[in-house]
């Protein structure tokens, strides 16, 4: 670890704090109650808790970033990753998302950082979010550039930056030779950083076995993807998003595989005994950007209310379509991951709409719900102009302003008059029958 | 088939005893508890309309506070209701704004009363009938059905801050200690709000015939105002604060239809 830059010590000590007390009782509570039965909010939980718990107990393997990484590239260094959104996630689950957000209040951020890197910042202050070997970014989010470098700063942790110039699909219009000499010579520079600050070096073997783990589990992942599209749906919302994390979290172990088989096989049982989450299923919803991460009960809340199942995330698609990747040429193939990024904040709104509308098709959806994060300049946008495309498409588009981060910065009553004005205005409810897929 | 609508606001209670096309019967009350006037309101209602509790076949709640209720057979947002209860009395209704007390709504609407398109106001008290009392009461020290008639009597238009209720308040003092005349003041902060609900509707598209429901709207200047900036006619029911429960019940009336 470096010295840190400024003298912030931590209000909390890392292991007597609410939120590492959280991660050990959850993990152990929900792996006990999983042995008993498979539950898939459980489960989603335990994959909330568990990645959190294992950096908390081993700050020092591990590194933090956005989910615009490939992972892989830490796990060839035996690196833990921790996702920003699995913190948040986690966070959330512990009930410290306020107190983070207010912690940060000394740093007079500007106020076009949104509500999630001030909570992170929050987090690192009070000592819940522990100084980690190293924090990425990956990526353009203005938020994280402007705050990521400041927790290292703080932490005194080594700062990892990869720039991807190819946010706007489709990656291969702009995979030019310069382009791809850039991210080669940005990935081999993160290399060697990690070299310097673990004292590994991979071996072919290693690159072999973590690049094959990433292949298989990503093979699972989009059998999950295709398990979605059946009509009933055989899961929604964030115990969906969580089988995402699963993927991201753990990408490039043999626990990716396990997890997501287990997530597979439990999805197939679903189909199986019929024991679909939202019945009857009357509306099928595209959820782009993100939910309220401080209220995981959401999706629930949406399929109780308005029997609405969200078939798909914008988020959870910043790696597909996945493609292998090849140990043969191992910086290479992490840059061309790199640049697959697909990160729809950045398209015009007529290329989103139409990215949502082939979704919608693929996976039945006659719904679009986009959740507009304050302060998040990734989601802002003339809305208007994709609600156009879409309803000329036949596809309903609903937006609402939401702070995803910090329940207190709305009134959640108004929102759900909203929501109901909504889905009132939806023509009568469809009669939907089973289809396979 | 006798249909009851329950309109909860975060101030006032309304409701409506319906019958096929018809209204029975109606209450009103202000600053109550919810569900006790509920209780007082259905009591009244079903004692002026000449019939009995067991004859009202369908209960819908709408407001607020329609999530404290008990014993409802449904509830629904305020938008449905005000929609529906738009149309009742402007059969040609395309727009319908509902200013209340704590919030105001915009929607679109076919000419079933169906919603097409809808907003609301963001999380802003300014633009409500709460911001423009407490500017009487609280600033001026005038009774809030009185606004109406000081606005009309301005001659000079006064800009005051739209934005938020609690710089407009410092706006309205500055003004005063400007000795700027009362009905100028009055007339600007109902310029501010027709701006505010001339705003939400862009998200919507205006379409008219335009109804303007709530409480507020008995007030004459808000009225000419919104006239004035969204530059259309409005039209306003003979009790606009009775709109939201009259919709409720006409919603229950549909509902009891379709069960047939």
């Amino acid at each position: 670890m470096k010295k840190p830059l400024y003298d912030i010590k931590p209000k909390y000590d890392l292991q007597e704090n609410k939120f590492y007390s959280w991660a050990g009782e959850t993990v152990k509570y929900l792996e006990s109650s999983l042995e008993e039965g498979f539950d898939i909010e459980k489960w989603a939980a335990y994959h909330a808790a568990l990645p959190v718990k294992e950096v908390l107990e081993h700050p020092d393997e591990s590194v933090f970033c956005n989910f615009i990484i490939v992972p892989e590239i830490l796990r060839l260094y035996d690196l833990q990753f921790l996702s920003l959104e699995n913190i948040s996630v986690a966070l959330d689950y512990a009930m410290l998302m306020n107190e983070c957000v207010d912690a940060s209040g000394d740093f007079f951020l500007s106020k076009d950082v949104c509500t999630v890197h001030r909570m992170l910042l929050g987090a690192l202050v009070l000592g819940y979010m522990p100084r980690l070997k190293a924090f990425m970014q990956v990526g353009m989010c203005h938020c994280g550039n402007k705050t990521v470098k400041l927790f290292c700063d703080i932490a005194g942790s080594e700062f990892l930056f990869i720039d991807i110039p190819t946010l706007v699909r489709p990656y291969q219009d702009f995979k030019t030779t310069a382009m791809f000499k850039y991210m080669c010579f940005q990935v081999e520079d993160v290399m060697k950083k990690l070299e310097a600050i673990t004292g590994k070096r991979p071996s072919s073997a290693k690159i072999k076995e973590v690049f094959e783990y990433s292949n298989q589990a990503n093979e699972i992942y989009e059998k999950i993807k295709e398990l979605r599209k059946h009509t009933p749906t055989v899961i929604t919302g964030i115990p969906a998003w969580n089988s995402f994390l699963i993927c991201l979290n753990y990408a490039g172990t043999k626990r990716a595989i396990e997890f997501l088989n287990i997530t597979y096989n439990e999805l197939k049982k679903v189909i199986e005994k019929g024991t679909f989450p939202v019945q009857p299923e009357h509306y099928r919803v595209l959820y782009q950007h993100i939910e309220p991460f401080w209220w995981s009960g959401f999706n629930q809340w949406l399929a109780d209310k308005y029997h609405a199942a969200i078939v798909f995330e914008e988020v959870a698609e910043t790696r597909s379509p996945y493609e292998p990747l090849d140990p043969a040429r191992p910086a290479e193939s992490l840059a061309e991951a790199f640049m697959r990024a697909k990160i729809f904040f950045m398209a015009t709104e007529d290329q989103r709409a139409a990215y949502a509308a082939d979704k919608c098709k693929e996976y039945n959806a006659e719904i679009v719900i986009h959740g507009s994060q304050w302060g998040c300049q990734w989601c802002h946008g003339a809305l208007s102009v994709e609600k156009k495309r879409l309803n000329d498409r036949g596809i309903n588009f609903f937006a609402y302003d939401m702070d995803n981060f910090d329940s207190r910065s709305f009134d959640w009553k108004h929102i759900e008059d909203r929501f109901d004005a909504f889905f009132a205005s939806l023509p009568k409810k469809p009669d939907r029958k089973e289809k396979r897929k | 088939m006798i249909t009851a609508g329950i309109d909860v606001g975060a101030e006032t209670t309304k409701i409506i005893l319906f019958d096929r096309e018809r209204i029975l019967s109606d209450f009103f009350i202000k600053g109550e508890e919810a569900e006790r006037s509920v209780n007082e309101g259905l009591a009244k209602v079903i004692r002026e309309g000449g019939t009995s509790n067991g004859d009202i076949k369908y209960k819908v709640a709408t407001g607020i506070n329609r999530y404290l209720l008990k014993g409802m057979d449904e509830l629904i947002t305020d938008v449905v209701c005000h929609a529906k209860g738009g149309i009742y009395y402007f059969p040609k209704a395309r727009t319908v704004i509902d200013i209340g007390c704590d919030g105001s709504r915009a929607v679109r609407i076919d000419e079933n009363g169906g919603i097409k398109e809808a907003a609301l106001n963001e999380k802003c008290a300014s633009g409500t009938g709460l911001f423009l009392e407490t500017m009487a009461k609280k600033m001026l020290a005038m009774k809030v059905e009185d606004l109406g008639e000081e606005s009309l009597k301005s001659k000079n238009a006064v800009e005051i801050n739209n934005m938020c209720a609690v710089f407009a308040e410092s706006d309205v003092i500055t003004l005063i200690h400007k000795k700027v005349p009362r009905e100028d003041i009055v007339r600007g902060l109902h310029d501010s709000v027709a701006v505010r609900v001339n705003t939400m509707i862009k998200s919507i598209g205006l379409e008219p015939d335009v109804v303007l429901t709530g409480g507020v709207a008995r007030n004459k200047g808000v009225v000419e105002s919104m006239q004035r900036i969204l530059g259309t006619q409005i039209y306003v029911p003979e009790r606009p604060e009775m709109i939201g429960a009259l919709g409720a019940a006409i919603y229950a009336q549909e509902k009891l239809k379709e069960k047939e």
